[in-house]
């Protein structure tokens, strides 16, 4: 357990120490600051209330969700496993007295650390900026916002454990990187031309959140969904885990 | 009791290379040269060894304990560098040490400054491992298998990239740490001369057999190790391997 421990703070020390996270986190902190600088700029020089800043933090929740989260995770899942095989690093870690078992049990922690943690950053940082946007809901979104941001942590964790699968088929990130986008593109698109496909694509969930808000979606609803996305989840770390414990370095 | 037992080894790749049935074991205190050609498959073999690749057949143990089904016991006091000196460029040498001090709960703080001290790094600890000559990364991964203050220390190649003094510095700090703490080394190189200075004792390999082991003194009889080796692989008599 003391391996799980320490290699849960080498991966998310690892993750820190990269510039292309630190990127990443002040994109989710100043994106939400800039959509409300000029939301009242705009609404200051129009005289119009445009109605998004009363919902700054949903508004944010979706952009983030639908594309930037998805991009950032896959990045960081390549980064951590087929980037790590091409940098010649994850050995490093594997002729320590860990398991690999541990190892992807704790780099997957560790993604799941920053996914929380991009979801905090922006929930705060759009709540604030709310409140200097002219008609911004001050307090009276916020149960309705925290459950959003809480129920979106979900979907993304699927998205980002099947990134890990993906990643384990490949040595080079780049490669990794073309074929996740890839397959997120076509999943997004596909539901367009195949409506059916939506029910079963576990891309199609990113927005599982608005079902919380309000009266969004019956309990049963909720805990169907929830379980689809937890077998996604268990799939993908199963077959991830499998692949990883069967690379030869 | 024997640190390392290498059993009936085998690992072949697609294109039919790799290691063919080795079997060996290393004893406490040795310092055993693993020597052979580039391709000869020295690094499979070592990497079987840390559990980096399994084998097709045969089995490893450390300490006693199996690399295959108790790896976390079997490598807590091994130390390696295998292939290439590589480390987490974006951070300095001494967070790159840290973050493999972890692993060692009873490890002393002050080890990772010891062991950077051991190999002439301490005054670029801070230093970007990116900004690092491949002779420095060599010296951090020397570091980096030292750290943990491992009973068997497994080397691939460690003077690769080093200049003549690092060489001899390497060379150095193994006989010392081999003299001094007891440390049992296991070292493969293509570099026979280097190795000669050092090693008690060796295994031959070639085309992925191991076609010569015994100790050094024995086996040369007169010969350098360079003349010696040479002299096997250009005829390998694999009818009277002794091992």
């Amino acid at each position: 357990m003391y391996s799980f421990y320490a290699n849960v703070l080498n991966e998310t020390e690892k993750l820190w120490k990269r510039r292309r996270t630190k990127g990443f986190l002040l994109l989710t902190l100043l994106v939400p600051i800039i959509s409300a600088i000029c939301l009242a700029i705009l609404q200051n020089n129009t005289g119009v209330t445009w109605g998004f800043g009363s919902d700054l933090p949903m508004l944010m929740l979706s952009l983030f969700t639908f594309a930037l989260l998805p991009l950032f995770l896959f990045m960081t899942a390549v980064d951590c496993f087929s980037g790590e095989v091409a940098a010649r690093t994850l050995k490093l870690v594997l002729v320590r007295p860990i398991t690999r078992t541990i190892v992807f049990a704790s780099k997957v922690l560790a993604i799941a650390v920053f996914i929380a943690v991009h979801l905090g950053v922006l929930w705060i940082a759009s709540v604030i900026s709310e409140w200097f946007v002219p008609g911004g809901d001050l307090t009276g979104g916020l149960p309705d916002s925290v459950k959003a941001y809480a129920a979106a942590f979900v979907p993304m964790m699927a998205i980002g454990l099947i990134a890990v699968f993906i990643a384990q088929c490949f040595s080079n990130s780049s490669g990794a990187m073309a074929v996740i986008i890839f397959i997120y593109a076509t999943a997004k698109l596909l539901p367009f031309v195949f409506p059916q496909v939506s029910v079963w694509s576990v891309f199609s969930y990113t927005n599982w959140y608005v079902l919380w808000v309000g009266n969004g979606g019956s309990i049963q609803k909720l805990f169907n969904t929830f379980v689809l996305l937890l077998s996604y989840c268990i799939m993908a770390y199963t077959a991830g885990l499998i692949l990883f414990d069967r690379k030869q370095l | 009791m024997s640190l390392l037992e290498v059993k009936e080894v085998t690992k072949l790749y697609k294109n039919g290379r790799g290691v063919r049935n080795v079997s060996f074991d290393i004893s406490k205190r040795e310092i055993f040269g693993l020597i052979g050609p580039n391709g000869a498959g020295k690094t499979t073999l070592l990497k079987i060894i840390t559990g980096l690749i399994r084998p097709d057949q045969g089995s490893i143990r450390l300490f006693g304990h199996s690399v295959t089904d108790r790896f976390e016991r079997a490598i807590r006091r091994v130390g390696c560098i295998i292939e290439t000196a590589d480390a987490y460029d974006d951070m300095s040498a001494y967070d790159n040490l840290k973050l493999s001090a972890r692993f060692y709960p009873d490890l002393p703080k002050t080890r990772i400054d010891q062991a950077l001290d051991q190999v002439g790094l301490a005054p670029y600890k801070k230093e970007r491992v990116g900004s690092y000559s491949l002779g420095m990364k060599q010296r951090l991964a020397l570091a980096s298998a030292l750290l943990s203050n491992p009973q068997l220390v497994i080397l691939d190649e460690p003077t690769h990239g080093l200049d003549i003094e690092g060489m001899f510095d390497v060379r150095n700090t193994i006989r010392q740490l081999g003299l001094e703490q007891g440390i049992t080394f296991l070292i493969s190189s293509h570099l026979i001369h280097d190795l000669s200075m050092i090693v008690n004792r060796i295994g031959i390999m070639h085309n992925g057999s191991l076609i010569r082991l015994g100790n050094v003194y024995e086996l040369l009889e007169g010969m350098t190790l360079e003349q010696y080796v040479i002299s096997q692989i250009q005829t390998p008599k694999e009818a009277d391997v002794d091992v």
